[in-house]
């Protein structure tokens, strides 16, 4: 996920806690284990906020830490007027950790919608596999989504399907491929192939990239979270 | 107040009709995504309440096997979600509040519902009802089964019966991926914190509504009451309160800060 970024450029940011408040900041230390990982770096010399969500931790799946991050780095993409580029491979919520894992999805639907109101730019790369609560929440609400040749993007997971439904599945269910085909992917990319597409698609919106003044409706900025 | 998963899955559990017939006589539905089709596992449609025209949306898990066949046993499928969307934005533009019943296993997993972009739909309800200009008021009455009951629990004040839930998965299902044993589904309903009592203190709902002695079976019009009185007196909450006011308190609430037990 580094190798898209410019060399040199980048900056990973980590959510710290003070009393009940969460923000994030460059300085690393003290921060709990965390899929989400945020990077402020450059494509192509644009700025841009990477949010990446690390199958190696949990699965990917999004818990209340999470969760709290990812709206964090929407916040954050807001205020500091960068486009975001949401890379995720994600087993969806983190069930262990009750029904305020699951009350994520809408504390991240709500920082990524309030995002893209403010006419801020959201492009989501969908890496293997990508499913449930993840899909069903702020990835679904990208402007422009690319995935990766033959990752899995859905919303129910395959054996759950089959289980409860016994249909016969097409070979390619749920493929990059058979999601493109049924509307829901824009383009599919090798990762070798994604910093050129990620920087044509900055080049298309780089008045959003570098005007500061396209943020206009900031009704909703300075709300505590 | 002992939760209880025999109560929660008796056979006579009132469903949202039955509430519907009581507590909204004059329940019009309205029908259809204006997509793709009619999804019978969320209905919706016009009703009063003390002569307050309301939006109702409801999640309706059937009573016998051919109620449950024609309401997919409550799953629903992308156009029931979009036809709730649809209808929440129709109560926007006429500024009628929306009342949600949610009662559901979760959204239906199937092939179809993958090609019509399940996620997207959910997402999609999800987002739109957390900046919606009308007041939402949420009841749950049954099973909250993960995103499918999420889409319908965005709202100003949820209330949730003595014994009903709302899980990230179903307590089935958690016991199978954790102990390899679907029966110990008892034992899953502890760690999932969802139950009433664990949703109010972690502070994701904010009523637990009392059910008759032994459970809202026992008595669905004294249930009924109870509920209507609960959305009343929330209603009651928004008569003079402006339509920005009311996404600013839906906005807070699911983005306030985090408590970790």
């Amino acid at each position: 996920m580094w190798d898209i970024l410019d060399e040199g450029s980048n900056k990973e940011l980590f959510m710290l806690r003070n009393g009940n408040v969460y923000y994030l900041s460059d300085k690393p230390q003290d921060e709990q284990e965390n899929a989400v990982r945020v990077i402020k770096g450059k494509i192509n010399s644009y700025n841009i906020l990477l949010l990446c969500l690390d199958k190696a931790v949990n699965m990917g799946t999004m818990g209340i830490l999470e969760g709290e991050k990812i709206s964090l780095a929407f916040d954050y993409a807001m205020d500091n007027i960068l486009p975001i580029i949401s890379i995720v491979a994600s087993g969806g919520v983190r069930v262990n950790e009750g029904t305020t894992a699951l009350m994520q999805m809408v504390k991240t639907a709500a920082a990524a919608k309030k995002y893209s109101d403010n006419g801020m730019l959201h492009i989501a790369v969908i890496t293997n596999p990508t499913l449930g609560g993840v899909s069903a929440s702020f990835i679904s609400l990208a402007d422009i989504i690319i995935a990766e040749p033959g990752v899995i993007f859905g919303f129910t997971g395959k054996r759950i399907i089959q289980e409860t439904t016994h249909e016969e599945l097409p070979d390619d269910f749920q493929t990059a491929e058979y999601a493109k085909r049924h509307g829901m992917v824009d383009i599919i990319a090798d990762m070798k192939d994604i910093k050129y597409t990620l920087a044509e698609l900055l080049r298309f919106h780089r008045k959003i990239c570098t005007n500061k003044d396209k943020i206009n409706d900031v009704q909703f900025r300075n709300i505590k979270s | 107040m002992m939760y209880s998963l025999e109560i929660l899955n008796h056979n006579r559990r009132p469903n949202a009709l039955d509430y519907i017939r009581y507590i909204f006589p004059d329940f019009m539905e309205l029908s259809g995504d204006r997509l793709f089709g009619d999804d019978q596992a969320i209905l919706g449609g016009l009703a009063s309440i003390n002569t307050l025209p309301v939006t109702v949306i409801a999640q309706v898990r059937g009573k016998n096997l051919n109620e449950m066949l024609s309401h997919n046993f409550s799953m629903a499928k992308p156009e029931g979600f979009r036809k709730a969307l649809r209808l929440i934005k129709q109560a926007e533009k006429f500024n009628r509040p929306v009342i949600n019943f949610v009662d559901t296993l979760g959204a239906y997993p199937g092939i179809e519902a993958e090609e019509r972009g399940q996620s997207q739909a959910i997402a999609n309800m999800i987002a739109e009802a957390v900046f919606l200009k009308s007041p939402i008021i949420s009841v749950i009455i049954g099973h909250g089964g993960s995103g499918g009951a999420l889409a319908l629990c965005v709202a100003n004040q949820i209330a949730i019966l003595e014994h009903a839930v709302l899980s990230a998965i179903s307590p089935k299902a958690c016991a199978k991926i954790l102990w390899k044993d679907a029966s110990r589904d008892k034992e899953a309903t502890v760690i999932l914190k969802m139950t009433a009592n664990d949703l109010y203190e972690q502070g994701n709902v904010d009523v637990i509504l009392k059910e008759p002695s032994g459970g809202a079976h026992n008595d669905p019009r004294q249930m009924a009451d109870t509920i209507r009185n609960f959305i009343e007196s929330a209603l009651s909450n928004y008569q003079n309160i402006s339509p920005d006011q009311i996404v600013q308190e839906r906005y807070q609430k699911y983005r306030k800060g985090i408590s970790i037990n």
